[in-house]
């Protein structure tokens, strides 16, 4: 998500990432009520008029929990991408450790060290591709050989196998005495870093809302809206219609903003940019390799 | 790790099976029959049309009473997800140490390790067991030894005895077979540290009592709302009092129910976190992951 500048107008006409295309059944359907109230009204059925219906569902109340909801709904968004930081960061920091602190006497063991690293570029594409339920893909192909791309296709937590294999690589320098110690274990607490910011990611996947909450909402949003025409028809006539259509809008859309930020892991224009910041760790990773070859 | 499906959003408005219309019902036909009673009684000429009564519990006051009592149960819910789920993570990365760590030669070491990798699972199943306030049963997900079993049965603190038996498996590597160094014993334990202090962090919570008198008073002025509510309406409504009454204390009655659901997650309800299957999970990713892959 590019951060644009504040062309206040733009931003309001951009429909595409706007919640209208989620919620437009909903406003149509408190709509078609509406009309059909207002048609009873107008061929003399007066019963209709009921402003005392306003207080069905006490507004505060609904306000309340509607931003509640919402709220909530933020807060995981914004922990999302708060993980997703922490995993470049941790991938940046374990990469160039261990580029450093693995010594490399010839060009094999570099070369192992290269493909090593690669995984933990890795290690972020499989957690990508996990958190969306995909399997492998092309941008995970390109940074494994193709023998471990096979073996990918058949685990169940495609990025715990990757931390597996750097853990295995970590071993064996550690039982070849390459690294001591005090090395072998900040190493691998950086790689225990990765793996908790797969299992906060999983948190936010896993936990959703209680679905009582979410249910109870959503009747009250729908009660309040079918009980808005009987409140205005007396004084607004037949633009009771467009005016019900205004106000479930407002409410439909406040809820509909909780559920798309809900799961910040998929491929809405709303989502984290995950493929963008994969691209950029493996990069990242790629010129580490290629600085200190070059020299 | 399975998802939750994502269901649209009819489909949700309409599941019943979660929704707290199940555990409400009776309160909302009460307040119907009462109102009922109340529009009898108004075509009978009795003076039951009583507007002024809009005022008797402020509605800003309930609605902020009722918002503040779900928040709370709420967090409740959030904590209690927040540390279930490090304490996931926690032993992932205690098995992950295990197997990084401890280097074994021979068989009947090898044996001891897989066996303190399992043994994470059974803790997490422990930790289960005794935040339901359940006992042990052999139900076949568990693997420890006979001996191990009988003892665990005895003891009132499951996950703190399992513990013990992980650390004393450490100690055991470190002082008497030294087959690790200071400095990654010290790692383990810390790992182990971690687990425990989330154990703590769960019992916390289910421990931690929720005020009776706030929850008691809330239930009086719902009840208070809701039967003042027909008295307002029987007028302008008639016989409509009654179905819109209804809807009212569903809609009341039904965010306090929320509140009381929510803020024990440890249960067994559809709206409470799914322990089971979280621990299911990790025992299948130990065995797939960790104990069928063994370095050198």
């Amino acid at each position: 998500m590019d951060f644009q500048g504040n062309d206040w107008f733009k931003l309001a006409l951009n429909l595409r990432s706007s919640v209208i295309r989620n919620i437009k059944i909903q406003v149509l359907l408190t709509m078609v009520i509406a009309l059909i109230i207002t048609i009873f009204y107008q061929h003399g059925y007066s019963g209709f008029s009921q402003p005392i219906l306003a207080g069905l569902i006490p507004g505060i109340v609904l306000g309340l929990i509607l931003v509640f909801r919402t709220n909530t709904a933020y807060e995981r968004f914004w922990e999302g991408w708060h993980i997703a930081g922490m995993t470049i960061f941790t991938g940046r920091n374990l990469s160039r450790q261990m580029w450093l602190t693995i010594p490399d006497k010839n060009l094999e063991e570099r070369q192992e060290k290269a493909d090593c690293l690669r995984l933990i570029a890795a290690f972020f594409i499989a957690m990508k591709q996990h958190l969306r339920h995909a399997g492998v893909d092309e941008q995970l192909k390109s940074v494994l050989s193709s023998e471990q791309s096979s073996k990918l296709q058949d685990v169940t937590n495609m990025p715990l196998k990757v931390t597996q294999w750097i853990g295995y690589y970590l071993t064996k320098q550690y039982t070849k005495q390459q690294i001591d110690t005090i090395q072998f274990a900040s190493l691998n607490r950086l790689l225990d870093q990765l793996v908790e910011c797969l299992s906060r990611c999983e948190r936010i996947l896993g936990a959703p809302m209680p679905h009582a909450y979410s249910i109870h909402l959503r009747h009250l949003l729908i009660l309040y809206c079918f009980a808005l025409p009987f409140q205005m028809v007396k004084d607004l006539q037949w633009w009771t219609v467009p005016v019900s259509g205004v106000v479930a809008f407002a409410l439909f859309g406040i809820e509909a903003i909780g559920l798309e930020i809900e799961n910040p892991f998929g491929y809405d224009p709303n989502d984290i940019p995950l493929d963008k910041l994969c691209h950029k760790l493996h990069r990242d990773i790629e010129d580490l390799i290629d600085a200190e070859t070059n020299q | 790790m399975k998802l939750i499906r994502r269901s649209t959003w009819l489909e949700l408005a309409i599941d019943l099976r979660s929704s707290v219309i199940r555990s409400i019902w009776r309160r909302v036909i009460a307040t119907m029959i009462f109102a009922f009673v109340i529009a009898i009684a108004y075509h009978k000429g009795l003076a039951v049309n009583q507007p002024i009564l809009a005022t008797l519990i402020p509605g800003v006051v309930l609605g902020l009473l009722l918002v503040f009592r779900t928040n709370t149960a709420y967090d409740r819910f959030w904590e209690a997800s927040k540390i279930w789920h490090d304490l996931i993570n926690a032993s992932r990365i205690l098995c992950r140490n295990i197997w990084i760590i401890v280097l074994v030669n021979n068989p009947e070491d090898r044996r001891r390790k897989i066996y303190h990798i399992r043994l994470i699972g059974t803790l997490i199943i422990a930790i289960k067991l005794h935040l339901r306030n359940e006992t042990i049963d052999n139900s076949g997900e568990i693997k420890i030894s006979k001996k191990q079993y009988l003892e665990l049965k005895q003891v009132n603190n499951m996950p703190l005895r399992i513990i013990k038996w992980l650390a004393e498996y450490f100690g055991n590597l470190y002082h008497v077979q030294k087959v690790i160094p200071y400095r990654l014993f010290v790692e383990l334990n810390r790992s182990l540290d971690q687990i425990m202090m989330l154990f703590s962090g769960c019992e916390r919570i289910v421990n931690t009592p929720i005020p009776r008198p706030y929850s008691i008073h809330l239930k009086h002025l719902l009840l208070l709302y809701c039967f003042a509510l027909p008295f307002q309406f029987i007028q302008p409504l008639d016989w409509f009092t009654i179905p819109t009454v209804g809807i009212i204390s569903f809609a009341l009655l039904g965010i306090e129910d929320i509140g009381e659901e929510i803020e024990n997650p440890f249960g067994y309800d559809l709206n409470d976190l799914p322990l089971d299957r979280f621990c299911q999970e990790l025992q299948a990713e130990i065995e797939t992951e960790w104990i069928n892959h063994e370095p050198n």
